[in-house]
């Protein structure tokens, strides 16, 4: 379970998260909808230990955000963080040995699944394969928690539904979902919850299937119309 | 640690191919006037060579860090479940194998030159082990300065440049303030003389390991302190 409490991370006068208090239930598939500098990403980073609270609190299974939660907790960047002197096979196998919970069965899946040809060199793979490459490193192991920040950011639309389909693919029972993008379409049928964020805040939490209701409007248009509009 | 120190080492390789061929390239230029001077040259090739090694020691420091947060590789490399000591060890010890290659080779090859092209020289294989050794070292001890102001300047969220030059700086103050202080608590230690035969004269020279152990001390602290700050850094 992760507890968010007061959370305040503030860059020099900029606010990026604005006093945020959230409580996420393990197993569950959550989407964090915004725009761009919503503070999503900000808001993953704190939760992963990439960058510390300004003031707050952060419990990750009531463990505080750092290496203790590292290895319960897989994140995608989403900046293309690969090492691209290294043949792709052979960055899967490096980073895989880090991790205990890691699971061959789903990296082979998941390499059938992209179609990544891994015994070419990182460098020489296109922006989206290097995209599903990273998602086979995130993907691959049995954490408890995956936080997914931005995996449909410069993606081209054919490849957007080929990489939530490999998430649905990857996704188990009792593991937790978090993920965050600004591209509401492809994604809103995978989450069960949506935060929608605005300014470093939460402006919108509920569960996915209520705030339809509540709104007569899907999660594309309550983003586009209601919130940002 | 090993899965890291492979990966490190490998990712550097080009790098330390380069300099290698570098070093002996120039060595080999000087090889022929070497024959004629009787030596002289090669001693110079130690003399050009060998002052650039701290600096670019001082500017690898930086580089095998800065890459990471550059290429944005630094999210790959924090989310492994390990403890900074892993990342920044991994780190110091494949610019150990760097430097203790460069200097090797810096030495190797004038040795080869002076003992084989003079009979006006001699110097005996455990004397060169202990040269190459104790430089080698003492350029090493150089790293832990950088990274140290490399990583404390990472975990600030703003004007990380500034403090990682001002750290940098800072702890050229302290350490010259600690400097005499620490050779202090080494004096016990006995300085190291080594001596080589030149046109049938003797000659000794000494190094104060006083002062390299104080330094070496020294750069242990940091290095602590940068493991502690690896994990502190914000991306």
């Amino acid at each position: 379970m992760i507890k968010i409490k007061n959370l305040v991370k503030r860059y020099n006068d900029i606010y990026a998260i604005n006093n945020i208090n959230l409580d996420i239930e393990d197993g569950s598939f959550i989407g964090l909808v915004g725009p761009n500098g919503s503070g999503k990403t900000t808001l993953l980073k704190l939760i992963f230990g990439y960058c510390r609270p300004t003031s707050g609190e952060i419990e990750v299974d009531g463990k505080h955000p750092g290496v203790e939660i590292k290895s319960t907790t897989a994140f995608y960047p989403e900046y293309d963080s690969t090492y691209h002197w290294m043949k792709a096979k052979d960055l899967i196998k490096w980073y895989s040995g880090f991790f205990p919970d890691w699971n061959k069965e789903k990296e082979k899946n998941l390499i059938d699944f992209f179609n990544i040809p891994t015994h070419r060199y990182v460098a020489h793979l296109s922006k989206g394969l290097r995209a599903k490459l990273k998602l086979v490193l995130t993907l691959s192991r049995d954490a408890k928690i995956f936080l997914l920040d931005e995996p449909l950011s410069g993606i081209d639309p054919a490849s957007r539904a080929n990489i939530t389909s490999g998430i649905l693919k990857a996704y188990r029972e009792g593991q937790t979902f978090i993920f965050s993008t600004h591209i509401v379409t492809d994604a809103e049928m995978l989450f069960e919850r949506t935060i929608f964020m605005k300014d470093g805040n939460v402006a919108i939490d509920g569960e996915s299937d209520a705030l339809r209701e509540k709104y007569g409007k899907s999660m594309d248009q309550i983003f586009k119309e209601d919130l940002y509009g | 640690m090993g899965r890291l120190f492979k990966k490190e080492l490998l990712g550097e390789k080009n790098w330390i191919l380069g300099f290698c061929g570098f070093v002996l390239g120039v060595n080999f230029l000087f090889l022929p006037l070497a024959k004629v001077t009787e030596g002289f040259m090669a001693m110079m090739v130690i003399f050009f060579t060998l002052p650039a090694f701290p600096l670019m020691t001082l500017v690898r420091s930086f580089l095998i860090l800065k890459n990471e947060w550059d290429s944005n590789t630094n999210f790959l490399l924090l989310s492994l479940p390990l403890r900074g000591y892993n990342i920044v060890l991994s780190k110091v010890g494949v610019l150990a194998v760097e430097i203790f290659l460069y200097v090797f080779l810096v030495f190797l090859v004038p040795y080869i030159m002076l003992t084989g092209f003079t009979n006006q020289f001699s110097l005996d294989v455990l004397t060169f082990s202990k040269l190459w050794f104790l430089t080698a070292f003492r350029i090493l001890l150089i790293v832990p300065f950088a990274m140290f102001s490399y990583l404390f300047g990472r975990i600030f969220s703003r004007a990380q440049g500034w403090i990682t030059a001002g750290s940098l700086i800072g702890l050229l103050v302290i350490y010259s303030r600690y400097l005499h202080f620490g050779r202090k608590i080494f004096s016990y230690l006995p300085e190291v003389s080594m001596s080589f035969t030149l046109a049938g004269d003797v000659e000794t020279f000494s190094l104060n390991i006083a002062t390299m152990m104080a330094t070496f001390l020294f750069s242990v602290i940091l290095t602590l302190a940068s493991c502690f700050f690896i994990e502190k850094a914000e991306l």
